[in-house]
């Protein structure tokens, strides 16, 4: 039976008038990459602050590996490590002295502090660069020693707060890579996002989040499955008589098709080979077509159907 | 101990500053001892100096004279390209010009835009330059006050200030030059705090920067302890910096403090803390640290002027000295100025001043510790 490490039952976080978190509740396992997905003023930031004690809350319980979490719940804290959004390091201490130091908050034997230290700067791959200012490293570099500043201390739950935001697209997939690998070495991974491509890349589990309250959770598949829409086929043609976009309309499981700029659009819900029928449609009609392709839903998808908005609509 | 040696490393990486601030003062304070202070107290700081008479007055020649018979002065074309070119190039470190209606506002008492000067650094002489500026149009202020006629004033004025203290002292100090009313402890009064704010307030600062403190509030160290270990930092420095001020007196003097030199010592010491305690009032009040040195600057002139560090007490008149009081500088100076002979001495009124300081110390902790709670608990509401 799978151990349960973060427990959220009931948070209620109030900024004065505005509810940052309404009733929130979340079970995350042993293993998980649970993955917070909202867009941004959703309050995943607000449960992270709340989840660490950094924030007092207004109503709630939050257990961390089975114990009850305060400000002084050392001994929960210990095996927690966090990556925040805004690199926090020191620009006064070598790349080598900042991660000591901030292992050096929770290790205090020196011979296995080294060795965490050595071990972080493998990790993330700065070794050429441990007598560095952070100053002088570029930004990818700099987000990987954010990183090993907060996880050199071997945690068993990792807390990332939109830990990607402003980074190259390189550097971001090095470091989904290396949360991944992160969660194969055993820890637990809480990862906050509002890019669903990420979130539907590494997580495990997502919850979905808005306006402080948790709007859908389940797997990547059973949130799609949550939507009507199960594929939307696109086909690129010239011409496309009203008779025959008559016949698509009527085709079981296509429940909206619409042909304009010469594009077909088809979306689908259930059934099976959906484009190869469609195409067949097409074919016996002796219409010629130009590019063909089929998308499955994103979570994109998932939020609009159920909040009535995009996720992103703003900013990107 | 992580937190403590933090701290070190840090103050290293900006210690260069107040090195520098250590460095000017101590080369100011050789100069005046080894010209054994009775005489002059600036005129060993000449900086090059050209000036653009526009008022062209008997009054305004006798500030021209004035400032010539003490420093360096240089012909420039009245020009702005070419100050500038003179000021980049450092040929010049101050160009000065005394405006139109100068003896016009002298007369009137009025002390708005008399002068316009240009200046690239701030340099100890660029700010010594601002000040005697002021100092002299006071001075002057206070001899019409007193009854003179704008013609002794001016007269009055140049002796007053070139004569240094002597005119003015009520008994001459005997003894050493180092507890001289314009020795060694009186500057401290200035340079303390600059080397405060100019190095602990930005360690503090950066200790204290919120992305930081986010992970030491997530880790497993006691904000107690980590606090106790910033203390403990600090103390240190503050406890460095005095001992080398403490021990390059004993140099500079020849011998030992001995007597009443032990209340300068402990005023000194005094002092000291309540500069430190600025310094950090001063990280945890300022947002960035890049007005860091102009608030530096602000604090310790103004601290300064207010309360007779550069001008004798005599020579301040009688609303400056009330909000002098309010200063801690001031009683510092004033027991300074007891010790060395400038005022008389009186064992319970040196005590009370003392006290005074001490109380000084209490009230900026309770300050600190309230903004710590307020501030930087590792809990926050919102
Ligand atoms: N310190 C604060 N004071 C007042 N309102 C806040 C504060 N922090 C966050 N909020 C508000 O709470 C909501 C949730 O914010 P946050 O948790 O930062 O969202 P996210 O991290 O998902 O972008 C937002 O509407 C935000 O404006
Ligand atoms: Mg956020």
């Amino acid at each position: 039976m799978e151990q349960t490490v973060v427990k959220i039952e009931n948070l209620v976080k109030r900024y004065n008038d505005l509810i940052a978190l309404d009733h929130l509740d979340l079970t995350i396992k042993e293993g998980e990459v649970y993955g917070l997905l909202g867009p941004n003023g959703s309050g995943k930031t607000t449960t992270m602050n709340c989840l660490l004690s950094l924030l007092t809350f207004d109503k709630g319980n939050i257990e961390i590996f089975g114990k009850p979490m305060s400000p002084t719940a050392y001994d929960i804290k210990k095996d927690i490590g966090v990556i925040m959004q805004n690199v926090a390091v020191y620009d006064e201490l070598t790349v080598r002295e900042n991660i000591d130091y901030f292992c050096g908050l929770y290790i205090r034997d020196k011979q296995e502090r080294r060795r965490c230290v050595d071990e972080a700067i493998e990790f993330v791959g700065l070794e050429d660069f441990t007598k560095f200012y952070p100053k002088k490293l570029s930004g990818g570099l700099l987000r990987r020693l954010n990183i090993a500043c907060g996880i050199a201390h071997k945690p068993k739950l990792i807390l990332l707060d939109e830990p990607t935001v402003a980074v190259d697209p390189q550097s971001r997939n090095k470091i989904l890579e290396g949360i991944l690998q992160l969660n194969k070495n055993g820890a637990t991974i809480i990862y906050t996002s509002h890019y669903m491509e990420e979130v539907e890349q590494i997580c495990t589990r997502i919850a979905i989040m808005d306006k402080g309250r948790k709007i859908a959770e389940g797997t990547k598949d059973e949130l799609k499955h949550m939507v009507k829409n199960t594929d939307t086929i696109t086909v690129e043609m010239n011409d496309l008589p009203d008779s025959v976009l008559g016949q698509l309309k009527e085709m079981p499981h296509v429940y909206s098709v619409t042909y304009e700029d010469g594009k077909l659009v088809a979306a689908c819900s259930g059934g099976k080979h959906n484009l190869i029928r469609i195409l067949e449609v097409l074919q016996k009609n002796d219409l010629s077509f130009g590019r063909v392709y089929s998308e499955q839903p994103t979570l994109n998808d998932v939020f609009l159907e159920i909040t009535g908005k995009a996720l992103r609509d703003k900013e990107d | 101990m992580q937190v403590f040696k933090l701290f070190m490393k840090i103050l290293k990486k900006k210690l260069l500053l107040s090195a520098a601030c250590v460095a000017s003062f101590l080369a100011l304070c050789i100069i005046t001892t080894v010209t054994n202070s009775s005489e002059k107290t600036f005129t060993d700081t000449k900086i090059d100096i050209c000036i653009f008479d526009e008022d062209n007055t008997p009054e305004s020649q006798a500030l021209v004279d004035y400032i010539a018979a003490r420093h360096n002065i240089k012909e420039i074309e009245n020009d702005r390209q070419a100050i500038t070119d003179a000021l980049f190039y450092s040929r010049i470190d101050y160009a000065l010009t005394i405006n139109k209606g100068y003896a016009q506002k002298l007369a009137d008492g009025e002390t708005e835009g008399m002068f316009t000067d240009r200046h690239l650094s701030e340099s100890y002489g660029t700010a010594y330059m601002n000040n005697f500026l002021e100092e002299y149009v006071s001075c002057i202020n206070t001899c019409i006050a007193g009854g003179e006629s704008l013609a002794s004033a001016i007269d009055t004025t140049g002796k007053v200030l070139s004569e240094g203290t002597d005119v003015v002292m009520i008994s001459k100090p005997q003894g050493s030059g180092l507890s001289d009313g314009n020795g060694y402890f009186r500057y401290l009064a200035y340079f303390m705090p600059a080397v405060m704010i100019s190095s602990l307030s930005p360690v503090l600062m950066t200790l204290n920067k919120s992305e930081v403190r986010f992970r030491t509030n997530c880790s497993t160290i006691r904000p107690v302890s980590a606090a106790f270990q910033i203390f403990a930092g600090s103390t240190v420095f503050v406890a460095s910096v005095w001992l080398l001020f403490i021990t390059a007196g004993v140099f500079l003097k020849g011998e030992f403090y001995s007597g009443n030199d032990w209340w300068c010592v402990l005023n000194s010491l005094l002092f000291s803390v309540i500069s430190a305690l600025i310094a950090l009032l001063v990280a945890m009040l300022m947002p960035k640290s890049d007005m860091l040195m102009l608030v530096a600057n602000v604090i310790c002139l103004g601290m300064s002027f207010l309360c007779g560090v550069f001008v004798p007490m005599e020579l301040l008149s009688d609303s400056v000295k009330r909000a002098g009081q309010f200063l801690p500088a001031y009683w510092y100076t004033m027991v300074n100025e007891m010790i060395n002979g400038t005022a008389v001495f009186d064992k319970i009124k040196l005590v009370s001043y003392i006290g005074i300081e001490a109380a000084f110390v209490a009230a900026f902790a309770a300050v600190a510790l309230l903004l710590f709670k307020l501030k930087f608990s590792s809990v926050r509401q919102s």
